[in-house]
């Protein structure tokens, strides 16, 4: 393999890790050399920085491979511009990107060229490719989608517009997804191409007690779903006495419809973990553990193979650039239960057992993974961590809301036309993200409500869609942030069949540890089978309220707890079409066995 | 337990600690979990039988059953719920001859069960199929067509590799 941004640029260069390892490793990759003087290192590095950009012959085509890309037919985008490649002879370099989270614009393709605007194609066929890439390299552009920039070269460059025009990409804050569908996920190099690994190299120079001011400064929240302030368990994790002490990245991303994390991982595997190396650093583990949902392949396998890379330089290991502290990750794949996802349960699951919530306290910070003090954060929020390092506390905290610093990454999906994931400032209005970035509902559909948070989140009623995504503004209107979701519920979907569609799954992920939620799912699933029967009764509404009071109060886990949220806040806000199937025997949205001929629910 | 079984697992470690890890593998090499399996793993990492029991009854990836040699999961997700993978769903299990409470085909070739969440809720409705091989593929926008063309490829994949009976 020829020579790459991360090797010696020569003889000279001392770096040798674990024995020897530079500290200046990371910063001299790019603006290096820093410990010698040599314009043939220098043009080597630009030489190089300029192939990752434009390939070895000044041209590359990129391909977006992530799971949702591959799910609608990327996979044979790539072998079809492999296939370009070699037919034309032409010199070439393909290769491969993360997803931006645009999943409209899926399976998508990237062509640049020395000396045209890099452009973006979108919803590519396989049979459209040839042409595709043929004509911009003849200097035509006219049929992308966007462009990065203008270079007043090409055909068309006028007519389409430049990323930054496009409302949906301008109107984000891009903070963690900055790399996502920039960079290869599969090369540390264009990650450290672009300040990657600088977060930490800020970190290891100052004191635990300094970063962990940073990130309270930061008023960085856990964004896996309680909102936790992050510096607090940090602190609270490095004041343990203990020799041994982990890490644990929350990768399991449970609550269905969500899949940033999962866009996060497969389009920056990097970001996350050097998040954790920061977080070791400042709490004193040496150890980190990844823990990956069930589905999540891909993105298991893009973390080990950046472990392994991060392995290489030296960036995990013994003596982290030279700083005495050693850290190493390994990459955990859940087995397929949702409870998985709570930091506890999680812990039982690394330890060989099912992943039933332990009793709390002691809390994992002073009893978690084989008894020893441990963080456990979602990947998002470690994430969070290194940016907030890498560009100091400042900047971030005046983006977002006044208790909560920073950006969220979003899921939208359900009735809007631009599905996907958006990452926007703390309190942006559920309006801005509906509407401004994923375009509102198809042409004449008409919103009903927003499902808010997944399974423990709740539903808001169109009308309240000016609510600011922050933890505490969704509290007062008696929904929760979750995870980040946004599900967009159109006029033609019943609330009522929703909730029981939710109740169905906490009855099944229940784990069955307590009677609360695993009695109480049930019974209430079974009231709502009964009102989508038309069998329901005007005491059925107070029964689910009653029985969902118990649960929020009475579970030992948050599954419980949260299982009454999607009914309590329908019942509040959809009170009517309850009531219709109670009363009027009939389902509004005319989806329900009680407007149909259906008998019942298998259950 | 199978040799090639047995092979895989010791690369595992043999502590109580790494049971799910034991239990995963065997499932991915065996297509499933079998009470001798069970109980070959709980000699080896010194577990209860009922403790390897109970853990691999727990757990959504692993079954005690033997299952198709395609796995398919199809999401009920609420997102791929209103995109009506309900239908889908319905329509996979008729074509496959499969009846109400049960999951696998008569010629032991197409499993179909549901799944909580695929992640990709942008292309819904989808649907992933568990390879033989334990790779995995995602299917997006799923509809009766496609499902139909997923099917007869997956057959022909099938008769080539000669795991039909
Ligand atoms: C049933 C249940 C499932 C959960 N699933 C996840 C999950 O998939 N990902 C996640 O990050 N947190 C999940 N959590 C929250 C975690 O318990 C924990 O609060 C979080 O990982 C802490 O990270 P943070 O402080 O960075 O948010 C879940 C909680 C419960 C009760
Ligand atoms: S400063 Fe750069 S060239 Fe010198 S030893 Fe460090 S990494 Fe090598
Ligand atoms: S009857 Fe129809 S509209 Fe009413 S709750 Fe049931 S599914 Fe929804
Ligand atoms: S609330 Fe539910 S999921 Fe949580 S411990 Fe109790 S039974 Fe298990
Ligand atoms: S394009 Fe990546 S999540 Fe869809
Ligand atoms: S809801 Fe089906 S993939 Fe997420």
């Amino acid at each position: 393999m020829s020579w790459t941004l991360m090797d010696k640029c020569c003889p000279k260069c001392w770096h040798n890790p674990p024995s020897n390892p530079c500290p200046k490793y990371i910063e001299c990759r790019i603006k290096g050399p820093l410990c010698h003087d040599s314009s043939e290192c220098r043009k080597l590095r630009a030489r190089r920085l300029n192939e990752l950009m434009f390939g070895r012959h000044g041209i590359k085509v990129r391909v977006a491979l992530a799971s949702c890309t591959l799910a609608v037919g990327a996979a044979d985008v790539y072998y079809a511009v492999q296939e370009f490649v070699r037919e034309s002879g032409l010199a070439v370099d393909v290769d491969i990107v993360g997803c931006h989270g645009l999943d409209f614009i899926d399976p998508w393709i990237e062509v640049v060229k020395k000396g045209l605007p890099p452009a973006i194609y979108a919803n590519v066929n396989p049979e459209e490719v040839s042409n595709i890439v043929s004509s911009y390299l003849s200097g035509d552009v006219s049929k992308a989608f966007a462009i990065k920039y203008r270079t007043g070269t090409a055909k068309g460059e006028f007519l389409v517009p430049t990323l930054d025009e496009l409302e949906f990409w301008r109107k984000q804050v891009r903070l963690v997804g900055r790399n996502c569908g920039i960079i290869n996920p599969e090369s540390i190099e264009e990650y450290v191409a672009r300040g990657g690994y600088l977060g930490l190299v800020r970190a290891i120079k100052k004191s635990p007690d300094e970063v962990i001011e940073e990130i309270r400064l930061a008023k960085l929240r856990g964004r896996g779903g309680a909102g936790f302030p992050t510096w607090i368990k940090w602190k609270a994790v490095k004041d343990q006495v203990s020799d041994v002490k982990y890490v644990v990245a929350n990768a399991e991303e449970g609550d269905p419809s969500a899949f940033s994390n999962r866009l996060l991982i497969e389009s920056d595997p990097f970001i996350v973990i050097e998040g954790m190396i920061i977080a070791g650093y400042v709490t004193g583990a040496n150890k980190g553990y990844i823990f990956v949902g069930a589905e999540f392949d891909l993105a298991a396998e893009r973390l080990k193979k950046a472990v392994e890379e991060a392995r290489k330089y030296g960036l995990l290991g013994d003596n982290v650039l030279g700083s005495g502290f050693s850290f190493d990750v390994e990459v955990f794949q859940d087995a397929g239960r949702y409870t998985s996802g709570e930091e506890t349960a999680l812990l039982e699951e690394i330890e060989g057992k099912r992943s039933s919530p332990r009793v709390r306290p002691p809390y994992p910070v002073s009893r978690g993974l084989w008894g020893k003090p441990t963080v456990v954060n979602n990947v998002e929020t470690l994430a969070h961590a290194a940016v907030i390092v890498r560009e100091g506390w400042d900047r971030y905290a005046t983006i977002g809301a006044e208790k909560s610093g920073g950006t969220k990454m979003v899921s939208v999906s359900g009735s809007v036309r631009r599905p996907g994931v958006y990452e926007v400032p703390i309190g942006t209005s559920v309006k801005t993200i509906i509407d401004g970035l994923a375009g509102g509902p198809p042409e004449g559909v008409k919103l009903k409500a927003i499902e808010v948070g997944g399974p423990a989140g709740g539903f808001l009623p169109a009308s309240e869609m000016d609510v600011p995504l922050d933890y505490d503004e969704l509290l007062k209107l008696g929904v929760a942030m979750g995870s980040g979701i946004l599900i967009a519920i159109d006029e033609h979907k019943c609330i009522v069949d929703l909730v029981r569609q939710f109740m169905v799954f906490f009855v099944s992920e229940s784990c069955g540890k307590c009677v609360p939620c695993r009695v109480g799912t049930r019974e209430m699933l079974e009231i709502l089978n009964r009102i989508c029967c038309g069998e329901g009764g005007q005491e059925d509404l107070e029964l689910l309220q009653e029985l969902g009071e118990t649960l929020k109060n009475a579970s030992f886990c948050a599954l419980g707890s949260g299982a009454p949220i999607p009914v309590l806040s329908t019942i509040r806000y959809f009170r009517e079409e309850y009531l219709t199937h109670i009363r009027e025997k009939r389902c509004p949205a005319d989806t329900c066995p009680v407007s149909r001929e259906v008998v019942r629910y298998e259950g | 337990m199978t040799v090639a079984g047995s092979k895989h697992l010791k690369k595992e470690g043999m502590r109580p600690e790494n049971l799910v890890q034991a239990l995963k593998t065997i499932q991915q090499v065996e297509g499933h979990v079998s009470p001798e399996s069970a109980r070959a793993i709980a000699q080896q990492l010194r577990v209860p039988y009922s403790e390897v029991f109970s853990v691999a009854t727990f757990y959504h990836l692993l079954s005690t059953e033997s299952l198709g040699k395609y796995r398919i999961y199809v999401c009920t997700g609420i997102t791929c719920y209103i995109k009506g993978n309900m239908e889908n769903l319905k329509y996979l299990k008729s074509v496959l001859g499969i009846k109400d409470g049960h999951h696998t085909s008569s010629d032991e070739l197409f499993t179909v069960e549901e799944v909580s969440c695929l992640s990709c809720c942008s292309h819904a409705p989808v649907v992933a199929v568990h390879m033989p091989d334990g790779t995995k593929r995602i299917v997006g926008r799923a509809n009766p067509e496609v499902l139909q063309k997923m099917i007869s490829e997956l057959r022909l994949l099938a008769h080539k590799k000669g795991w039909v009976k």
